[in-house]
């Protein structure tokens, strides 16, 4: 077997905490809210942003990978390259299995049991919800994945650099942060950002999120190539 | 196939001004034991950790089958690194190790591994965040001789096994050398327990090569001589004293070269005792840092 191979089936180890606990996260939101649909007047909708649970959970996962897989993987002779390799791909398919189950959901709350009689908006959101199946499909699996590779590229940086380096990190990027909040308003810029992004379609934003994902991916494999367990 | 399975060559490690290894040039040969023997923090599991490309060398260089072993699966596949400080994900129990263990190591005996199981007492089921320090050494003993990996190197496998299960380890590890040959190196305190298993012995002192040499010429390397004060300085006199002891008139002296037969004969007959001096008396002395230390080295 191909170690690549021999990571993902490593994964699959762990259906709990890649599959089953951020649905169990996001159906305990989801029949919170529908809970209190129920309790509201029929007129009124209730559109929640519970489904962000599930998007979130993947940043958590992608540092999880790092701090507990990475060096078990090491001990067992695995190449960074392969593990990396296997990290990606299986975040890739916990995404796309998120994505088409979100999106078949969706559909049954937007046109099968509309609202799921309660006037409750969980998984069929205004914005988000909007173009054709495909393009809804990747507006779900593109925020999925890249905040999985955030997730792991913060790993990766811990643990290549450590605490010090974190510590560092955070540091420079509140004060890089500050500082172009700042130019932002010298110069400016705040209008056309926010004219950037209502005109930022949830398809436009998925393209975009693809290649940040990728840059950052090549980030973390620079800094997973001189990781140590 | 070259027999040199380990060859280090000025290799060094450094964090900052410390060295944590120290120009160290050793050869590794096939399908034999080695034990690599020191005190804590000599260097030895910096070595293992590069051996396995865990870690980085700072110099200095490093062929493992004949290839740099970074990133390389050629040697990689060949390799199992059973360390003491091993972390597992926190959601996976013994028996999900054993099987991730399988899917990386091509010679892995999934029979042989629960048969192990078994004997040292760990319960397949039990997450491993749950396992005793005693019982989390044992799953690490399991995968490094259920790997049947060519290079299979054991750093401190038993911490918190008792001496029953330690005994075991000896007994299975000899049982499986014999049937699979393969290169194993034993890092380890107890090396009067160990001592049996080993053929060839490398000693690292504060990040340097003070030992390498084969365990059958090392047994003879030193002797120590007991009885009265005032004889035994008259015998060692000239000779590389390595340990003194004084009790009362009696003193007993250990020295680091092979005893002449002649030249015992002679002293038995003065009312001296000889007794050989065990390699874990031998290592104690050698890297006890005291003036013996140098004198002994030179």
């Amino acid at each position: 077997m191909h170690p690549v191979q021999g990571v993902v089936k490593m994964y699959m180890r762990e259906k709990m905490g890649w599959v089953l606990l951020p649905w169990i996260i996001l159906g305990s939101s989801f029949f919170i809210n529908l809970f209190i649909a129920a309790l509201m007047p029929m007129d009124e909708h209730l559109t929640t942003g519970g489904i962000a649970s599930i998007f979130v959970y993947m940043g958590v996962i992608g540092i999880l990978s790092m701090s507990q897989t990475f060096p078990f993987a090491l001990g067992l002779s695995v190449r960074r390259k392969d593990f990396f390799a296997g990290t990606i791909l299986m975040a890739v398919m916990v995404s796309l299995f998120t994505s088409i189950v979100l999106y078949l959901l969706s559909y049954i709350e937007g046109f099968g049991l509309v609202g799921w009689g309660v006037q409750l908006y969980f998984f069929h959101l205004p914005y988000l919800s909007e173009g054709n199946v495909a393009e809804q499909i990747l507006v779900f699996f593109s925020i999925s994945l890249c905040l999985f590779v955030t997730g792991f590229t913060i790993g990766c940086f811990f643990r290549r650099f450590g605490k010090i380096g974190m510590t560092t990190l955070a540091i420079v990027s509140i004060g890089g942060g500050t500082l172009l909040s700042y130019m932002a308003t010298y110069f400016d810029w705040w209008v056309t950002i926010g004219h950037y992004l209502a005109d930022l379609t949830a398809v436009n934003m998925a393209y975009t999120l693809l290649p940040i994902s990728v840059v950052l991916g090549f980030i973390a494999y620079l800094l997973l190539r001189r990781a140590t367990a | 196939m070259s027999t040199k399975v380990v060859e280090a060559i000025h290799l060094s490690k450094s964090y900052g001004t410390v060295k944590a290894v120290d120009d160290v040039s050793l050869t590794i040969e096939a399908n034999k034991i080695y034990g690599l023997l020191g005190r804590n923090g000599a260097g030895k599991t910096t070595i293992m950790h590069m051996i396995t490309a865990q870690l980085f060398k700072t110099s200095g260089e490093l062929r493992v089958f004949s290839e740099e072993p970074y990133e390389n699966n050629n040697v990689l596949r060949q390799v199992c690194f059973i360390k003491e400080s091993q972390k597992y994900p926190d959601a996976f129990r013994v028996n999900d190790v054993l099987a991730s263990a399988a899917l990386f190591f091509p010679n892995w005996d999934a029979g042989y591994a629960l048969e192990l199981l078994e004997e040292f007492r760990v319960p397949l089921k039990r997450r491993m965040k749950k396992l005793s320090r005693g019982m989390l050494s044992a799953v690490g003993i399991v995968i490094g001789l259920a790997s049947r990996a060519p290079l299979t190197i054991f750093d401190e496998p038993y911490l918190g096994l008792d001496a029953v299960a330690r005994s075991l380890f000896y007994d299975r590890l000899m049982e499986d050398y014999a049937l699979y040959p393969r290169t194993v190196i034993l890092s380890t305190h107890l090396i009067d327990e160990v001592s049996r298993l080993l053929e060839h012995i490398i000693v690292i002192d504060g990040g340097k090569l003070l030992l390498d040499e084969e365990a059958d010429l090392l047994r003879g390397r030193a002797y120590t001589v007991t009885g009265p004060a005032a004889k035994v300085d008259s015998f060692v006199s000239g000779k590389k004293v390595i340990h003194e002891e004084l009790l009362g008139g009696f003193k007993s002296a250990s020295i680091y070269e092979s005893l002449i037969a002649s030249e015992q004969r002679k002293a038995e007959s003065l009312g001296l005792d000889f007794a050989p001096v065990t390699i874990q008396q031998l290592i104690v002395y050698l890297t006890n840092n005291s003036k013996s230390r140098k004198e002994a080295v030179v």
